[in-house]
């Protein structure tokens, strides 16, 4: 957690989603929760809701602009923001899809899957929550430290091991 | 008892070679590469089997074979570096250091010449495939993705990701002679067998530009969610374009434009190619680390055959043997 917290003080650069590098980097992390499927994705999918769950969020603000949906997320210890925009929520196979507009995370063009399936025991439920990104710097090598692979990799690592491991705490002590 | 058992073996041998032989009993092979463990599979595609799991240069994304050069040529992105190899022994027998990011690539049908897409240096290396002696480059634009050559190898089409259109480059001079303007962000390039159709794939806008190569007449399809590479089928009359964050792969009928299918694949399909001998659509699925195989008589999924870290395979990634 405090190292995810360093990381994020770190990520001061800008971010550009209309470009990219050639790298895609993968972070996939599942947890297994006792709770119903069904109370699972109610939380999952709430996306003006991030705070309620994730430990490095003080608070979010969703937004509409026409169809489609938006939420800022403001990070603690004065971290910064993140904008993020909601793909689609799908209720029958459970599954959020959100990527990144802008914001304070070291990492470019990220999409992110968040998915909720029954078991393994009964009355528990399984998040997969795996993300696809690139890291900032957009020039041939050297890569300047902050903006290479590892940094966006144990970013994005970091936000899902600590909001994964409290998601399981607020949903099993929550009746 | 001793006749039986051998009546016996002639049975299960004559039923095995018929449930192995592909349909025009020639063998085919596809390199994939594996970005995240720095590896090619080799798989058999009739047996489904990966045969082989080669060493290559770090984060490997592009590939390009040869049948008549019996090779098969490996872009090393973060190695800065192509790796050959032999397609009859299946080991690295050359490298060729690359000072950018080499990405796309593809062979002229004359097996002259390698084409090269440098993503970050803007440009097009030009490669004689026999002395892997760089002849020549040309300035395209910000990250140049997918290539194809022309069949009579006189015509390099780029796709210019950041400009949004397609250099269309004369290969003797290497001189650009027209830019195609298409959709949002191309990557896959695809042309038809005889030339005369490019197709483009466009992953910001989620569109497929189909080119007449010579009035430059375009149509536009719609396909699903950041396609990134598309295969034809046998007589060019389907185009298979990977959806990679729908974790599809979109069936469109070339003389009506509908989709007729759209196909559940692993996920984050990318590179795709088809494979004659066994008339079928090979998928690579980066998210899951494994190939997808389309029947390209149904268009379904057939099987799945894992392969190593992070599959791409950018580029015509089959090779053929008679």
């Amino acid at each position: 957690m405090k190292k995810f917290l360093t990381l994020l003080a770190l990520a001061t650069l800008s971010f550009n989603a209309a470009a990219h590098g050639p790298t895609p980097q993968k972070v996939e992390k599942t947890i297994v929760i006792k709770a119903a499927p069904a109370k699972t994705w109610a939380l999952v999918k709430d996306f003006g809701n991030m705070q309620s769950w994730h430990p490095a969020i003080a608070s979010s603000k969703l937004e509409k602009k026409g169809t489609e949906v938006f939420r800022t997320l403001t990070l603690k210890n004065n971290g910064g923001e993140i904008y993020e925009k909601l793909r689609t929520a799908d209720d029958k196979d459970m599954k959020l899809k959100y990527e990144i507009v802008s914001g304070v995370a070291p990492v470019a063009d990220y999409n992110s899957t968040m998915t909720v399936t029954a078991g393994p025991g009964a009355g528990e439920s399984t998040v997969t929550w795996v993300g696809r990104f690139y890291r900032t710097y957009k020039l041939n090598p050297p890569i300047p430290a902050g903006q290479d692979d590892e940094t966006a990799y144990k970013f994005v690592e970091g936000v899902y091991d600590s909001g994964l491991a409290n998601m399981k705490k607020v949903l099993e002590s929550s009746k | 008892m001793m006749h039986k058992f051998i009546l016996v073996a002639i049975f299960s041998l004559f039923f095995s070679l018929n449930a192995c032989t592909p349909i025009k009993n020639v063998s085919s092979y596809a390199y994939i590469t594996n970005q995240g463990d720095n590896t090619v599979s080799v798989i058999d595609i009739a047996q489904s089997s990966v045969i082989k799991t080669i060493a290559v240069g770090k984060a490997p994304v592009g590939v390009a074979v040869s049948r008549t050069l019996n090779r098969a040529f490996i872009t090393n992105v973060e190695g800065q570096s192509i790796s050959v190899i032999d397609t009859n022994t299946n080991l690295v027998i050359e490298t060729m250091t690359i000072k950018g990011s080499p990405v796309g690539i593809t062979i002229a049908p004359d097996d002259k010449t390698l084409y090269v897409a440098d993503w970050y240096s803007d440009r097009i290396l030009a490669i004689n495939t026999s002395d892997f002696n760089v002849q020549g480059e040309v300035i395209v634009a910000t990250a140049p993705a997918g290539l194809a050559v022309s069949t009579d190898s006189k015509t390099l089409y780029v796709a210019a990701r950041d400009t949004n259109d397609i250099a269309v480059i004369d290969t003797a001079s290497l001189i650009i002679r027209k830019r195609i303007q298409v959709g949002k962000h191309p990557f896959g390039l695809t042309l038809s067998l005889d030339s005369k159709m490019l197709y483009s794939v466009n992953v910001y806008d989620n569109t497929v530009s189909i080119i007449n190569t010579d009035t430059f007449k375009q149509h536009t399809l719609t396909v699903g969610e950041h396609p990134y590479c598309a295969a034809l089928n046998a007589n060019n009359s389907m185009i298979y374009v990977t959806n990679t964050q729908d974790d599809t792969v979109s069936v469109i009928d070339l003389i009506t434009h509908k989709t007729i299918k759209t196909i559940d694949v692993g996920m984050t399909p990318e590179g795709i190619s088809f494979d004659a001998a066994n008339n079928q659509i090979l998928v690579a699925s980066w998210g899951d680390n494994e190939i997808s195989v389309i029947d390209a008589a149904t268009n379904t999924l057939k099987t799945r055959i894992k392969t190593g870290d992070k599959s791409r395979a950018f580029g015509q990634f089959i090779l053929t043997e008679q």
